[in-house]
């Protein structure tokens, strides 16, 4: 039991107390709300914020987005610029309903120079779930007013199918298509995203905060799935499904190549008479028998579900004629194009 | 600790004890050791307790499931994809023992998915758990909770579509994750959790006719109590195939366990599976795959055969129903009780079926739409205003920068068609910039109407500016926030006038902090000119008392009070010492000296009498001159008064100057 009156007790109480009362000294204080909106700007800061989500067309019926439903045809993905000047026509708009007479017209027009800055910078402020933008305060908030936006319109079954598609983009094509990027990806390359949205079970609207090069599109990742591929019928009533093996003592390196560099598979058993029902022991002894795998010779579920396991798709969408990471400004010559060249050179000089 | 972005797996995680009720006995041996003597033994009685090992075994709590594969409730092609459960306690599906033969540390796991396709099987309402497994089985009376759900199949289904018993220990595993990985950790506790496979992938229907879509089906996955119900399962797989055959999917279903209207209900209830119409339970035979669902969806009435009558129901299966095949099942079934003969059954075959309790079920509908990567690949690619390639006729009339020409009916009811391009176009536009230092601001949406060389309107912005107008009228909130902010300005543009009136030398940030900050008026006035104002000595420092006292004409400030006093005629010292004694209100009773005034009346003196007549004469005279108009020096000039006086006649102010004269003389006299 310390003494409770001790002078070493009693100094550290006291140091205990000074750290505290310096700690909650250095707290920062909450001076401007959650979302970053400025609340003594000229505009009041709810205002600011309805125009913000009304720029970034939230609530802008469909028809008055896409005019004619031909524009986007089932199963397709349509990227699209912004139209600063439509979206400034729609805060114009909503800016109107303030003003009853002329003096208030007059007044607001001096001040609109200053209402369309404030709503700029809070534009990028609305979507603060992806707050990684290059520039950030100390909260992570994007600073300052955006450039361009840019986006694309999916109309595919992939949206009713699949709720909750991760979609990334990039302003430099840096990176392999197949990399592992975690899912909050802070490198200063990443195009924010501004708005997605499903604005109908299959129609899915994604809004970037600049010019993207690239742009991910990841199946969602429902956690950690088990599964084989199934491969195109080509007799009737024959539906076959392959495996790719790989090693489970590097399971981290990929599946299994064959020395063509093919990627290694085992064809999946399937119960007879029964539609889609897997014949798990024998398809447990066909990998074992792959002895590059390294499974043990026993019933092993773990090995046996790192073989299964089954990775969200990741689709690409960029200018393929450059591969990813090659200096995209090297001067080639085609040596056939230049050879035809010089054989019309000399047929000319000849006659 | 796992690395993050990494996870861990392991074939199983057994506990010490599974689960169930033991018996602990302890026994104690006491030897005493006497000095003298032999050693001896003192009898102890053993001790008993009992533990029991509790565990889920007919109800999975809530909060031990994690996440389901495919999600519960989902649409999506799950073809590919292996369903899956994941728990939270990492022994879980090793908690029990459900081959009593084998040793605890090699018993498969004691639970199962199973995932059945509409009609395959059949899940209870809650029952009573004796009523959970199959008869003849007996679980015992450790029971955690009353009631529990069962699944009931027929051995064909077990056979065709069960995990084998050899199987079920690949089907389990236990995963450990990252707790700092949100996405993996799903609300874990310790990061080890367990999973729990199913060995079917599920597919799709087959279509309503050859080369046709393919159709949703519903599964239900279950996850259910093997215990002592093993030998129900096959051993081992029988002789495997290296493919299946998807359009026989639909061949395990038995169309009496599909929703099955009761007699009573009406059409209503079985086109919208409400209330008798619900699935009932039936223990029958199955019937033939003649009369599969796939086979009786192509068995579509002619849609006048439902005019009236009711009991045709078949004819509904033209109407908009996506389930095709079963439901045109259904309505036949529900045909043939409306007509009292139940034609579809051929008739309940004797058939073994099973019972395992259920923990916990989730639906999900697989469909046909092609797995992610095939739509992904199948994407057409291309900037907003790109129409199919394959394009019908109308062909929309687009523009490369992305207008569309649309129909356009205008204010006059006129006809026309008009271009439009919504907020997204194919190209960077040039945003509009400030015209002399101003940005343009339209208050009204025709201002922003243009026409395009080919004479027709371009009515894009001007149709945005008014849905943005109207999306702010849709928010009664905002448009007081509007209007708010209105007061706020005329408030504000007040105060910065008055600021520019108060001139530069007192509040020069005046109205440039009016400008650059909003804020009320009294904050404003607040912070800035009684601020400003202070900061003045002239006019709020110590001077500021002297203007603010009453005035005092500048020849009496300097001079001393007894001054005034003697030279209004009051004695000081009497003054001081009654306004001492008495107040303010004695000062009424000091004396004050106050010349005579005589009391004479003006009518007796007659100079001054004559003197004010002459006045008036003269007066007169030049008033008359004044409205005649008469010239002095003119023809009239000439004449003197007193031609004027005796040519007039007397009037009112004539006589009583001459009733005062004549009476003064009275008096004199």
């Amino acid at each position: 039991m310390p003494d409770l009156t001790s002078a070493a007790y009693l100094s550290s109480l006291s140091a205990a107390q000074l750290t505290l009362t310096a700690a909650i000294g250095s707290l920062a204080e909450p001076t401007v709300p959650e979302d970053g909106v400025d609340p003594d700007g000229v505009v009041p800061a709810p205002l600011v914020r309805f125009l913000a989500r009304l720029r970034l067309l939230e609530g802008v019926p469909f028809s008055y987005l896409v005019a004619d439903a031909d524009l986007t045809p089932p199963e397709t993905i349509r990227f699209f610029y912004l139209d600063r000047n439509a979206t400034d026509a729609l805060v114009e708009g909503a800016l109107s309903v303030g003003t009853v007479n002329s003096s208030d017209r007059v007044q607001l027009e001096q001040l609109y120079a200053v209402v369309r800055d404030e709503v700029d910078k809070a534009e990028r402020l609305v979507r603060m779930k992806d707050a990684d933008a290059p520039v950030v305060d100390a909260a992570g908030r994007p600073i300052g007013a955006g450039g361009p936006i840019t986006g694309f319109v999916l109309r595919s079954r992939l949206v009713s199918g699949w709720p909750g598609l991760h979609v990334r983009a990039y302003s430099k094509d840096t990176l392999r298509d197949d990399r592992t990027i975690p899912e909050m990806d802070t490198s200063p390359d990443r195009v924010r995203l501004l708005r997605i949205e499903r604005l109908a079970p299959a129609v899915l609207l994604v809004l970037f905060d600049g010019v993207p090069k690239v742009v991910h599109i990841e199946e969602p990742r429902c956690g950690i799935q088990f599964g084989v591929s199934l491969q195109e019928v080509t007799t009737a009533g024959q539906q076959k499904a392959v495996l790719a093996v790989r090693d489970v003592a590097n399971p981290n390196k990929g599946p299994l190549k064959r020395p063509d560099g093919e990627v290694r598979t085992v064809d999946v058993p399937f119960r007879a008479g029964s539609p889609g029902v897997i014949d798990m022991k024998k398809l447990n002894k066909d990998l074992i028998d792959v002895t590059e795998a390294h499974m043990g010779g026993g019933v092993d579920a773990a090995e046996f579900a790192i073989q299964m396991l089954d990775f969200p798709l990741r689709q690409v969408f960029g200018d393929t004629t450059v591969a990813p990471g090659a200096d995209a400004f090297v001067p080639t010559v085609n040596m056939v194009a230049l050879a035809t060249r010089f054989e019309l050179a000399k047929n000319v000089l000849r006659s | 600790m796992t690395t993050p972005g990494f996870f861990e797996i392991y074939p199983s995680a057994r506990p010490a004890l599974p689960a169930g009720t033991y018996t602990m006995t302890t026994q104690h041996t006491l030897v005493a050791k006497p000095p003298t003597g032999p050693d001896a033994t003192i009898p102890v009685d053993d001790t008993q307790f009992r533990v029991r090992i509790d565990a889920p075994r007919y109800v999975m709590p809530p909060d031990q499931i994690l996440s389901t594969f495919p999600p519960a409730g989902s649409v999506g092609d799950w073809r590919e994809r292996l369903p899956q459960i994941v728990l939270k306690r990492r022994t879980l599906p090793w908690d029990r023992n459900p081959d009593p033969g084998a040793a605890p540390s090699i018993s498969p796991p004691w639970l199962a998915l199973v995932v059945l396709a509409e009609g395959e099987g059949f899940l209870s309402p809650e029952v009573d758990v004796s009523e959970c497994v199959t008869e003849g089985v007996d679980l015992g009376a450790d029971a955690d909770a009353p009631t529990g759900k069962y699944l009931e199949v027929t051995q064909d289904i077990i056979d065709k579509v069960f995990p084998c018993r050899d199987e079920l220990a690949l089907l389990a595993h236990v995963r450990r994750v990252d707790l700092t990985d949100t996405e993996l950790m799903m609300g874990d506790d310790d990061g080890f959790l367990s999973v729990v496979l199913s060995s079917r992938l599920p597919q799709p229907a087959p279509p309503a006719e050859p080369g046709g879509d393919l159709r949703p089906l519903r599964y239900t996955a279950y996850l259910i109590n093997l215990e002592e119900q093993l030998d129900v399962l096959l051993p081992t797989e029988p002789a495997p195939e290296l493919f299946f055959n998807p359009e026989l999917v639909t061949e395990l279903a038995h169309v009496e366990l599909l929703a099955r209207p009761a007699a009573d209900a009406t059409l209503d209830q079985i086109a919208m599976e409400l209330g008798p119409a619900a699935r009932v339970t039936r223990k029958s035979g199955r019937r033939s795959a003649k009369a599969s669902p796939a086979n009786m969806s192509k068995e579509i009435a002619p849609f006048g055969a439902s005019r009236g009558v009711e009991s045709s129901a078949t004819a509904w299966a033209t109407g908009p129903l996506t389930h095709a095949g079963s439901v045109s099942g259904e309505l036949a079934a529900a045909k043939g009780y409306k007509t009292g003969f139940d034609g579809l059954v051929i008739g309940p075959l004797f058939r073994r079926t099973s019972r395992f309790p259920v923990l916990v079920s989730w639906d999900f509908v697989c469909t046909g739409t092609g797995g992610f990567e095939r739509l992904m690949n199948e994407l057409k690619v291309g900037l907003l205003g790109t129409l199919a390639h394959d394009q019908q006729a109308p062909i929309p009339e687009v523009t490369a920068t992305g207008h569309v020409a649309l129909a356009h009916r205008s204010r006059r009811g006129e006809p026309a068609r008009s271009w439009y391009r919504g907020p997204l176009g194919p190209a960077p536009t040039e945003r509009a910039g400030p015209v002399a230092g101003v940005l343009p601001l339209r208050h009204v949406a025709d201002q922003l109407r243009k026409v395009t060389p080919d004479g027709r309107e371009d009515v894009s912005l001007a149709a945005l500016f008014e849905i943005g107008r109207l999306l702010t009228l849709n928010k009664p909130g905002i448009v007081s926030a509007l209007m708010e902010w209105r007061r706020e300005l005329f408030g504000a543009a007040r105060a910065r006038e008055v600021g520019d009136l108060l001139g530069g030398l007192v509040v020069s940030d005046f109205g440039a902090g009016v400008g650059g900050t909003r804020g009320g008026l009294e904050e404003l006035i607040r912070t800035h000119l009684i601020g400003a104002l202070m900061a003045q000595p002239d006019l709020l420092g110590p001077r500021a008392q002297e203007v603010t006292n009453p005035r005092v004409p500048l020849a009496l400030r300097d001079m001393e009070p007894d001054a005034v006093l003697v030279g209004l005629g009051a004695d000081p010292r009497v003054t001081r010492r009654t306004a001492k004694e008495f107040g303010v209100d004695g000062l009424g009773a000091v004396p004050v000296p106050v010349s005579e005034v005589t009391s004479k009346p003006l009518s007796r003196d007659r100079e001054a009498l004559a003197s004010v007549r002459s006045i008036l004469s003269e007066q007169v005279a030049r008033l008359t001159v004044d409205v005649l108009k008469l010239e002095a020096g003119g023809p009239i000039g000439g004449l003197g008064s007193a031609t004027l006086r005796s040519s007039r006649r007397k009037d009112t102010l004539d006589r009583l100057i001459d009733d005062a004269a004549s009476a003064a003389t009275r008096g004199d006299s």
